[in-house]
């Protein structure tokens, strides 16, 4: 790819970067790709070291070259995560279940793609030729090659059972991520956020609807309906970072990232220990989605639960530690731990069991058909 | 403009106000829509049929219309399901005429192809009045009554700019479904 000049620049290698990932543009009709931008929640800074004075509009305005680095990576792996997804999800179209199902399919690709549209639009607009470089980087990186940035977004989304568990939790922590950002000290970062946040609510309304049509379907048993849940999740606590971030410490410092219920709360802030203040809330919130699915649960099948914070992380403080999904340590060795998560993890007979349900339409099938 | 002086149109009260109560609108209304709702959003494979289309609006409670049997009226409604590009909806016109066939019936069969537009109905129009959006609602399909039903849909894309996303409930419904539910939910109340 040629370098970025200007954002116009950009916007053709988006549109080779959709042709080069196999995107059939045409389904995405009229769609608008703008970049969109709120009013101001609160002119001044909402919170940390700065709190109080105005928020900055431009880069200039940015105190320090450290304060920069940081804004400028939090937008980089929010707009990394974006086209991640469709990468991901865009070979699912063509299997979907029901024609509002495609239409609900093209609707989030198009507004992820409308969301890292949104991030390159900050970087050329305001972080000079860091800014970019890194917007055009964004469009380099391929996640069937494992280079996206963070771990959930290398992983296959093989079909749709994994497609409605991703958009219930995956984009989840999406929602806690944008959340937090919106009442950044960065003015055009937070105002960024508010038109991305409206548009998740379909994404994880559409997870959330997808995994109740399956449960009231009752073809997937909820025992293998669960081994993928707990395939997601734990990537999904991973998305928070690490527990007693030194970097989450400072962004908050900064105010430019603060706690997901800052406007809510009046406890104070522990800046040691954010993001597991943002996971353990993020937790909650599975475990009564996890509950609202479990008052349709047929009688007689294993009841839905959301794995615990200690279960198969990759970062942190239970990093590679043999946890149960209940989060009681495990007593055995290795060899045993591996046959143990062989018993809540999908394996391949999973994916030929799901590869017979899908031939049927029924497993998703609405009420009364 | 507006109301007598000193006091503000009712718009910049009321507005306000229904977008702050979005959510609890829009679930009361899919409640008591449900299976008439649910049960036809996934199960519907367009372009349907006028045998699936009068099926549709049975199933809404909205009776049938005897004239989309007729092979000119089906490729009629075909035609103008097929070309339809949002928000534009002057070639609902090409419907006029067909017996039978409302402004809401139409839209009906409309949006369960094309969910981005709303169904226009009496509650809406008067949900959009009670805001202080002025709307008439019109049972023809008629250029003056297809006016009206652009103008509902300006109306909702306004409100659908202007809500916060704290108010936006997770829902697998465009945002138009949405506003418009709330909308109904909320003169159903009155």
């Amino acid at each position: 790819m040629v370098a970025v000049q200007n954002f116009d620049d950009w916007v053709s290698q988006f549109h080779q970067w959709q042709k080069d990932i196999g995107y059939d543009t045409t389904l995405l009709g009229d769609f608008g790709f703008d970049a969109k931008y709120s009013e101001e929640d609160s002119p001044v800074i909402e919170f940390g070291d700065y709190k109080g004075r105005p928020k900055w509009q431009t880069y200039g305005q940015i105190p320090n070259q450290q304060v920069k680095d940081a804004l400028l990576n939090l937008i980089v792996y929010q707009g990394d995560t974006e086209f991640a997804s469709v990468e991901q999800q865009r070979h699912l179209i063509d299997t979907a279940p029901s024609d509002y199902d495609k239409k609900s399919i093209v609707r989030i690709n198009a507004e992820e793609m409308r969301h890292g549209w949104q991030m390159a639009h900050l970087l050329v607009n305001h972080f000079g030729e860091t800014g970019k470089v890194e917007a055009k980087k964004l469009l380099e990186r391929r996640s069937w090659d494992n280079e996206r940035l963070l771990g959930s977004f290398n992983e296959p989304v093989r079909h749709w059972l994994d497609f409605f568990v991703f958009t219930e939790f995956v984009d989840r922590d999406g929602k806690y991520q944008l959340k937090m950002l919106s009442r950044s000290a960065f003015s055009p970062l937070a105002r960024s956020m508010g038109p991305m946040l409206k548009e998740e609510a379909f994404h994880l309304g559409t997870g959330h609807t997808g995994l109740r049509r399956i449960v009231q379907a009752g073809k997937i048993p909820t025992t293998l309906l669960q081994k993928y849940v707990n395939h997601w999740v734990p990537t999904a606590y991973d998305l928070f970072g690490k527990d007693k971030s030194g970097t989450a410490h400072w962004a908050y410092v900064w105010g430019i990232k603060c706690r997901f219920n800052e406007m809510e709360t009046e406890d104070e802030v522990d800046k040691a220990m954010l993001n597991d203040h943002n996971r353990t809330l993020y937790w909650k919130e599975c475990v009564e989605l996890m509950d609202q699915l479990n008052t349709i649960v047929p009688a007689g099948e294993t009841k839905l639960y959301a794995p615990s914070l200690k279960f198969k992380r990759a970062i942190g403080e239970h990093e590679g530690k043999h946890f149960t999904v209940d989060g009681q340590p495990f007593t055995g060795g290795d060899a045993a731990y591996a046959d143990y998560l062989k018993t809540v993890l999908p394996q391949p007979e999973d994916e030929a069991q799901l590869a017979e349900i899908f031939k049927t339409n029924d497993w998703i099938a609405p009420k009364g058909k | 403009m507006g109301g007598a002086r000193g006091v503000a149109p009712k718009r910049y009260l009321e507005e306000p106000r229904f977008l702050n109560e979005l959510k609890p609108l829009f679930w009361a209304n899919q409640r008591k829509e449900a299976d008439a709702y649910e049960d036809l959003i996934y199960a519907l494979h367009p372009p349907g049929s006028a045998e699936e289309c009068n099926r549709l609006l049975a199933f809404r409670g909205l009776g049938q219309v005897a004239a989309l049997g007729k092979r000119e009226s089906e490729q009629k409604l075909q035609k103008a399901l097929r070309t339809i590009r949002y928000p534009d909806v002057a070639v609902l016109l090409e419907c006029a005429g067909i017996e039978g066939l409302t402004l809401p019936k139409l839209t009906t069969i409309l949006h369960f192809h094309h969910p981005a537009f709303p169904i226009y109905s009496p509650e809406l129009v008067e949900g959009l009045n009670q805001l202080g959006i002025p709307a008439v609602f019109r049972d023809e399909v008629s250029e003056e009554s297809v006016f009206d039903y652009a103008g509902v849909i300006a109306a909702l894309d306004r409100l659908k700019t202007s809500v916060t996303f704290e108010n936006v409930p997770e829902s697998n419904c465009f945002l138009t479904r949405v506003v418009e539910g709330a909308l109904v939910e909320r003169a159903r109340r009155s």
